[in-house]
């Protein structure tokens, strides 16, 4: 079975599903110009040689007018893929993701789709306050979205085919450092988030997670980059004997909520790992949801392990204090022993 | 009047202990029952709360410092006092009661009586467990975050056996000289009975009037019982087990007699089902016929309370007019099942019986 980078595995899943569906087009910035790096992190290298400039559609530096073609063509029968250069810039879309995207079916009592799906990276890596944050539980916290972030190679490809196919608006969240993107695109401190994807058609479902590692005395949820945190912390754990179970939800709209809660209600300790700031953060919901549903099978307060409340620092010392560290998720999880 | 600051002792073997720290300092007012400072021991850290009301003064320990059980390390002087009028005095006041000797307590129950005013944290799931194991979590030391009981100190608990709690035994010597005249008058009537019989029927008796006695103990669950079944010290098997005779309220002298000789004769073929082993509602251990005079009995599971049996001893052997038979008997109880008092009075009416034993034939 072929091994691929998470970039390399989204390009083949885009490459696949344009072929199978003519309906299907991207639109960003700098995605398929001459020369270019095929995006910010090289997801659409070389799609333009194949489906030509009007299916990888270059456009002009307006975030703004991105969002605003996408939910448009895809009103329209269009199945869009627009490319956020970075995450940050979601927020240049804000009214048309949340009052125009996010509604319209509601608005139309359901006479109107928006099969769009916008894929936007997030995470710290050096790029300091505007090219850094993690974004994900803003729009988590917007009805009529559906929210994804595959953390492999396999979840990516797999989870785009189902984003591509869905009906409504879908954001996948990219972590940075798992793209696994080459030469000038390659970030410094990256994982090598590689693994193997099947060739050809293969779908991840939405709202289904994933365990991880398997264990009895503590869960650890984390997501995208905070998934790999998370097993590092449960490496360490296990060699002094906590044997943490490591979950990944993949889908942070619709959540499954199922599989956190029957790992806690095994477990009875539970600790969420996010890159974002702590208040009011997705870390939060977890928590509360778990606090609400399995109560009684808690041994343990609940920890949340996430970047303080202040923007991505750019100094890479301040850098590393913000973002969680493996340290600070085996500290996490040995408080509640 | 000043009230002295006293490091409370911890149980029988810590005699000294570190101060961690002051919750008020020199000069403040102090609540009574307001946490006044904290003391280790090598195994728990626990809030002393302050004896009186008042202004905190002559502080002679600092946080760090080893302290001494019983030893003064500050004063309370109400508002207004000044130090030199008040005469702390300079040795506290050994205190009456020390602890008593019990057979080595469990550690959980020593702490807990001293952390007894802290409150009690436990997690749900730690909670849920007990519950449904019916254990009292109340009496677990937690070993948590944040000193919570969680579900492994719930999981210890249940681990040990029940007389993780000192079981009370009370005893006293009886004049047996009219029930073993009534033995021998029996006998010569043609009634063969024996002491284990004419005693089930006075402890019959006894329960009658207190019927709080029959009881047991599962778990946490304290079960008071109509049903009289009790449960009897056999040899079987080498081995000292409890046969139970079933409905004992129900039967005359004549029917226990009978059925104890069954059981004895059951006993002795190691012939004991387990319905004949089990239900005790309360038990009686007799090794006067081993020719022992007095001892501690031992509470079987689940807990019922337990009546020990000594050797009849004759005294002023020879002269018939003031001849004199002695026997110790024995009261063993969960204080949790029995109130001190109710075993005492138990006590004293199975030994009136036991003096008068023709009011039991009433």
């Amino acid at each position: 079975m072929p091994v691929m980078t998470i970039a390399e595995a989204l390009r083949e899943g885009i490459r696949e599903e344009m072929r199978r569906d003519p309906t299907v087009f991207c639109l960003g910035e700098d995605i398929g110009i001459p020369g270019g790096f095929g995006g910010a992190f090289t997801v659409t290298l070389g799609l333009s040689d194949e489906f030509g400039h009007d299916r990888i559609l270059d456009t002009p530096i307006s975030e703004i007018g991105i969002a605003g073609v996408a939910i448009g063509a895809a009103m329209t029968g269009m199945r869009p893929i627009a490319d956020v250069q970075y995450g940050d810039f979601l927020f240049c879309m804000m009214d048309q993701l949340a009052n125009q995207a996010a509604k319209m079916t509601y608005m139309s009592g359901g006479t109107v789709k928006v099969p769009l799906v916008m894929r936007a990276p997030v995470g710290s890596t050096r790029r300091g306050s505007q090219h850094a944050q993690s974004l994900e539980a803003f729009f988590t916290h917007i009805p009529g979205l559906k929210v994804l972030a595959p953390s492999t190679a396999y979840d990516a490809k797999g989870l785009l085919k189902s984003a591509i196919r869905d009906e409504n608006p879908v954001l996948i969240f990219e972590h940075k450092l798992l793209y696994g993107s080459k030469g000038g695109r390659s970030e410094k401190g990256a994982l090598t988030a590689v693994g193997e994807v099947p060739d050809g058609d293969y779908v991840v479902p939405i709202g289904k997670g994933i365990v991880r590692r398997a264990g009895k005395d503590v869960t650890i949820v984390g997501k995208l980059l905070t998934v790999y945190r998370a097993l590092g912390a449960a490496d360490e754990l296990a060699q002094e004997g906590i044997e943490a179970e490591v979950i990944d939800p993949r889908t942070l709209i619709p959540l499954d909520k199922e599989i956190i809660l029957e790992s806690v209600r095994k477990t009875g300790r539970l600790v969420v790992v996010e890159e974002d700031n702590i208040t009011h953060g997705w870390g939060a919901e977890i928590a509360a949801m778990v606090a609400e549903e399995a109560f009684f099978y808690l041994d343990a307060p609940i920890k949340r392990v996430a970047a303080p409340d202040t923007p991505p620092p750019f100094a890479p010392p301040m850098e590393e204090f913000y973002v969680p560290s493996v340290a600070r998720v085996v500290a996490a999880v040995k408080s509640l022993f | 009047m000043s009230v002295n600051v006293v490091v409370p002792p911890l149980g029988t073997t810590v005699d000294t202990l570190t101060l961690i720290a002051w919750y008020k300092q020199e000069g403040d007012f102090v609540q009574k029952d307001e946490p006044l400072f904290v003391v280790e021991t090598d195994k728990a850290t626990l809030d002393v709360e302050s004896p009186a009301s008042g202004i905190l003064q002559k502080v002679s320990a600092t946080a760090g410092d080893s302290v001494n059980a019983l030893s003064r390390i500050a004063v309370i002087l109400a508002e207004g006092e000044s130090l030199t009028e008040a005469k702390p005095t300079l040795l506290v006041e050994k205190p009456v009661a020390t602890p008593i000797q019990a057979p080595k307590p469990a550690p959980a129950l020593e702490q807990r009586k001293l952390s007894l005013p802290r409150r009690i944290f436990i997690s749900p799931r730690a909670k849920r467990l007990a519950e449904t194991s019916q254990l009292a979590w109340q009496t677990i030391v937690g070993t948590g975050p944040e000193g919570a009981v969680v579900e492994r100190d719930v999981r210890a608990a249940l681990s040990k056996p029940q007389s993780a709690v000192t079981p009370i035994t009370l005893t006293t010597e009886t004049d047996a000289t009219e029930l073993v005249a009534l033995q021998a008058r029996l006998r010569q009537m043609g009634v063969t009975v024996s002491y284990d019989d004419l005693l089930l029927l006075i402890l019959v008796r006894a329960l009658r009037e207190h019927p709080k006695m029959n009881a047991s103990l599962e778990g946490n669950t304290v079960t008071h019982w109509e049903a009289v079944h009790i449960g009897m010290t056999l040899e079987v098997e080498e081995d000292l087990r409890l046969v139970v005779l079933r409905d004992a309220d129900q039967k005359g002298l004549k029917a226990l007699a009978q059925e104890t000789n069954a059981l004895k004769r059951n006993a002795e073929a190691g012939n004991i089902s387990p319905d004949q082993s089990q239900g005790a509602t309360f038990a009686i251990t007799n090794l006067g016929t081993f020719g022992i005079d007095a001892f501690t009995p031992v509470i079987p599971l689940p807990a019922c309370p337990l009546l020990g049996v000594g050797r009849i001893k004759q005294e002023n052997a020879g002269d018939k007019a003031t001849q004199r038979h002695n026997m110790w008997i024995s009261l063993s109880f969960d204080p949790r099942l029995v109130r001190g008092v109710l075993g005492v009075r138990f006590l004293q009416c199975v030994a009136e019986y036991i003096e008068t034993p023709t009011l039991a034939l009433i």
